[in-house]
């Protein structure tokens, strides 16, 4: 896995960097790029790819191992954790968009926008994607 | 926050007590500043044009002396240090100090004589990566290989604390991210004590893990940099309704600033963990917004 | 330990050789070699040889510390001082060492050329005692003036009648115990030019960045970049003030009168173009310089007064020289200031009123050779003065020689010239010397010939001027200078 892909860090944004760490790989994970048993880049190469200190990298997998989406093991590289074997279901990757939509549906109440205008404008987006 | 590779030690790299400066002319630059650097930390030194960051970090280093307040590194007294600690430091300057008459390699050769420790395969490697002419006088290399050559200088006798002063000015984004990741293998293998004030936040957002901000001649806020993403809001509304929701949310009151009519906004910091209720209008911040409140 | 002291000893060898052209330091020494030996051969005693060898290798080895010296010094830089380990103990230790070495075998050498007739621990003494002065006088530059003109004054004084007691007291003192004396001196000294490198704090700190501010003036005005005296830091910021004072006052004068007349526009941009060159500041600092003279006359005479006029007219040549020289200078530092004010030049030729293409030629042309002319009518007419008074008229030499040199650098295209260096910015004053030193030859043979002479370079400069003159407006446009090299 090549490191300097394997996520992409978005200075200047409110959120740490190692919340961005952790949000892309349970994305990743719940899309399925994921899989169980995959091998991930170990903190020293991640670091060093990204030109990120070495602790941030740390506190990420430290999280996503408490989160139940990595797995250390002895001596080898982290892997991902064995139960994510297949995608997620469809109901708790809805979930993992919460966030995202949360902040629209805040900047919809202060444009004070009907709920009807904004659903409009989501599903000609969504259909614009579509492929 | 200590690093993994020095678990144990609490003695700090490096503590200013009490250091006030001011200048010839005698305008203040430093007032009664605090500062402790422990051994592993990555700091970033914020500040304004003009705040004194160039002068923090040669008083740290014993290049300026204080009128009052004590500076120490490694334990010991900043302008009596003996010739181990000095081995243990390294420092890029602003400006380069290089000898222009010398080509880089009878400069590194120079420096090279006086100190114990010196990693040539890493100077190699990284004049090589750096593309720096060995055999051509300084004075003929551009600003930017220059600062480079400065910067091989100060890793290759591996310090324990390195102070870098706008270490990355003039070079370009190519340049900036090797010279990020260099510091990221000093951090990595070494466990070494970085402190460098830069401008350039999106450098500092990857690889300092703690940030300093200096403002009005002392440390205004030291913290880690994720802790202060999380945890530090802006928050507007009157007055009086202000200071209920601070003390209501436990939040440290960072800055304050007076909109009209009896309004204003605040910049707090919640406590770890603490959940804002629902209804308070809170707007979260980036590091652009904390240099420009903070500094 | 040995590679830090080689390498310290390693930068100072570079560094000297980087400063002065490796080909014209060869032919230098190689002359002086073959020039000795020359003499060496038509001395017909023994001793007198060794005498002269051992001055010429006094002389050198005075060459070698001072230049190793400002070398160390340079090495010296606080942060190095006091970042790197043992940096500051290395130095100190190469100048005792070069110290010891070079005044021990400057001690030595002047033993052997007076044939031991001196015994040998006073004149290692003074050997060491001159070096470590040196020293002092490389880390303040006061130090240097007050050395040198110090003995100077012991004369006039009557010092040496007033301090013979304490003189032959110490004399005695000393040779009860010569080398433990000698010793105990050299300790003394040690220490003092151990202290003449910095150890990184506030006022070493101060002095190396005068010292780089110094050096940087020095390598300016090697290439025609003159800074003048303010640059030498606050005792020269003190001396310049009124010429200062006055440059400001007349910048004032001509911005409160500004028109759009060619003219105006002209006199405004000569303060950009020819900078601390400009012919106030040229003409404040002969004043000056005749004030001093004058002041420094009436002072000799007051302490010489017997001896007074005999001296004045010994000193005539030198003050008529220098004078000249000064006076003159215009002809070959206003080219050299256009190329150091090519910068400033590109701005100045997109202001509205100034003058474009030919008429540009002609009105830098003429701004410089007035300034020129009138500095050179100056000079002469002050030169034949001194000859009046002194009656020595081969000193008019000096103003024939200029003239056409004068007219003929300053009609050059600017828009062609090259950076100027060490060599090209001094070809000027040399042809200036070797024609002085002929003319004045020939004046001397013959005191009628300057007449012709000087009525020979008034035609010649005319013509020179006339032929000039339109290839200059067909030349590119003068400003800014240089870019067409």
């Amino acid at each position: 896995m090549d490191p300097t892909h394997f996520v992409h860090i978005n200075t200047g944004s409110p959120e740490p960097i190692y919340r961005q760490l952790i949000e892309q790989v349970k994305r990743r994970v719940a899309a399925g790029q994921l899989k169980a048993g995959d091998e991930i880049p170990s903190v020293r190469e991640l670091a060093q790819a990204l030109a990120v200190h070495p602790m941030t990298i740390s506190k990420a997998y430290s999280q996503l191992e408490a989160d139940g989406v990595l797995e250390r093991r002895r001596g080898l590289s982290m892997v991902v954790a064995a139960q994510h074997r297949r995608a997620q279901p469809t109901a708790d990757r809805v979930e993992l968009l919460r966030p995202t939509l949360e902040k629209a549906a805040a900047e919809a109440r202060q444009l004070e926008l009907s709920s009807a205008q904004v659903l409009q404008l989501f599903k000609t987006l969504l259909d614009e994607q579509a492929p | 926050m200590t690093s993994p590779h020095f678990p144990h030690t609490d003695t700090p790299s490096a503590q200013l007590a009490g250091v006030s400066l001011s200048y010839a002319e005698g305008a203040s630059v430093l007032n009664g500043l605090d500062w402790q650097l422990l051994p592993g930390q990555v700091v970033g030194l914020l500040g304004r044009n003009g705040a004194g960051k160039t002068t923090l970090l040669e008083t740290l280093l014993g290049l300026r002396e204080p009128q009052s307040g004590s500076v120490k590194v490694f334990g010991q007294d900043a302008t009596r240090r003996d010739d181990a600690t000095r081995a243990r430091i390294g420092y890029v300057p602003q400006q380069n100090d290089l000898f222009q008459g010398f080509t880089a390699a009878q400069l590194l050769a120079y420096f090279r004589s006086f100190y114990p420790r010196w990693n040539e395969a890493r100077v190699e490697g990284l004049l090589s990566r750096w593309e720096i002419p060995r055999d051509r006088p300084i004075r003929k290399l551009s600003g930017g290989q220059q600062q480079r050559l400065s910067i091989i200088r100060a890793l290759a006798h591996e310090p324990d604390l390195l102070v870098l002063d706008e270490p990355v000015a003039s070079l370009d984004p190519v340049g900036r991210r090797d010279f990020l990741r260099e510091l990221v293998d000093q951090v990595l293998d070494r466990g070494t004590t970085v402190v460098f004030s830069t401008h350039i936040l999106s450098d500092l957002e990857r690889v300092a893990f703690n940030l300093a901000f200096l403002s009005r001649g002392r440390i205004a806020l030291q913290a880690p940099l994720d802790e202060l993403l999380e945890q530090v809001r802006a928050f507007t509304g009157s007055v009086t309704e202000m200071a209920s929701l601070m003390a209501r949310l436990g939040a440290q009151p960072l800055k304050r600033t007076p909109l009209e009519a009896g309004r204003e906004r605040v910049l707090a910091r919640l406590p770890a963990n603490a959940a804002l209720p629902a209804g308070v209008a809170a707007d979260r911040v980036n590091l652009d917004d904390l240099f420009a409140e903070l500094t | 330990m040995t590679a830090s002291f080689n390498q310290i000893l390693l930068a100072a060898w570079r560094q000297s050789n980087t400063d002065s052209s490796r080909w014209f330091r060869t032919v230098f020494y190689s002359v002086l070699a073959v020039g000795l030996a020359v003499v060496l051969w038509f001395i017909p005693v023994m001793q007198l040889r060794i005498a002269l060898v051992c001055a010429v290798l006094v002389f050198a080895l005075f060459g070698l510390w001072v230049m190793l010296l400002a070398n160390l010094l340079e090495q010296n830089h606080p942060v190095n001082a006091r970042l790197v380990p043992g940096h500051l103990r290395r130095l100190r230790q190469a100048a005792l060492v070069g110290w010891l070495l070079i005044s021990g075998t400057q001690g030595t050498l002047v033993w052997l050329a007076l044939a031991g007739k001196v015994p040998l621990a006073p004149l290692l003494l003074a050997a060491a005692a001159a070096g470590a002065g040196v020293g002092w006088s490389q880390r303040h530059w006061l130090w240097a003036i007050v050395l040198y003109m110090g003995p100077s004054l012991i004369v006039p004084l009557h010092l040496h009648e007033r301090l013979a007691p304490l003189w032959h007291a110490l004399v005695e003192l000393w040779q009860l115990q010569p080398w433990a004396w000698l010793a105990l001196s050299l300790a003394m000294l040690g220490v003092l030019l151990m202290r003449v490198f910095g150890s990184g704090d506030d006022t070493h700190r101060a002095q190396h960045q005068a010292r780089e501010r110094l050096l940087k003036a020095a390598r300016d005005s090697a290439v025609g970049n003159r800074a003048g005296i303010a640059s030498l830091g606050g005792a020269g910021e003190w001396f310049a003030w009124p010429v200062e004072a006055l440059a400001a006052r007349w910048l004032f004068r001509l911005l409160a009168r500004a028109q759009p007349t060619p003219a105006s526009v002209m006199a405004r941009a000569e303060l950009a173009l020819h900078g601390l060159q400009h012919w106030l500041r040229h003409a404040l600092t002969l004043g000056l310089m005749l004030l001093g003279v004058g002041l420094g006359g009436a002072l000799a005479i007051g302490l010489l007064s017997d001896h007074a006029n005999q001296a004045l007219v010994a000193a005539t040549p030198g003050f008529a020289f220098t004078f000249a020289l000064i006076g003159c200078m215009p002809a070959f530092a206003l080219r050299n200031m256009l190329w150091h004010t090519r910068r400033e030049q590109a701005l100045l030729v997109l202001l509205p009123g100034m003058p474009q293409g030919a008429a540009l030629n002609r009105a830098v042309a003429f701004v410089q050779l007035r300034h020129f002319l009138l500095a050179w009518g100056v000079t002469t007419l002050l030169l034949g003065g001194l000859v009046a008074l002194t009656d020595m008229p081969s000193l008019l030499s000096l103003s024939i020689a200029a003239l056409p040199l004068g007219v003929l650098n300053l009609t050059q295209s600017p828009a062609t010239m090259r950076a100027p260096t060490q060599w090209t910015a001094s070809r000027p004053v040399l042809a200036f010397l070797l024609a002085c030193a002929v003319l004045w030859g020939l004046c001397a043979f013959m005191n009628a010939l300057i007449w012709p002479l000087m009525a020979a370079s008034v035609l010649l400069s005319a013509a020179l001027l006339a032929s000039r003159w339109p290839r200059l407006s067909l030349a590119p446009s003068a400003l800014p200078a240089g870019r067409l090299a």
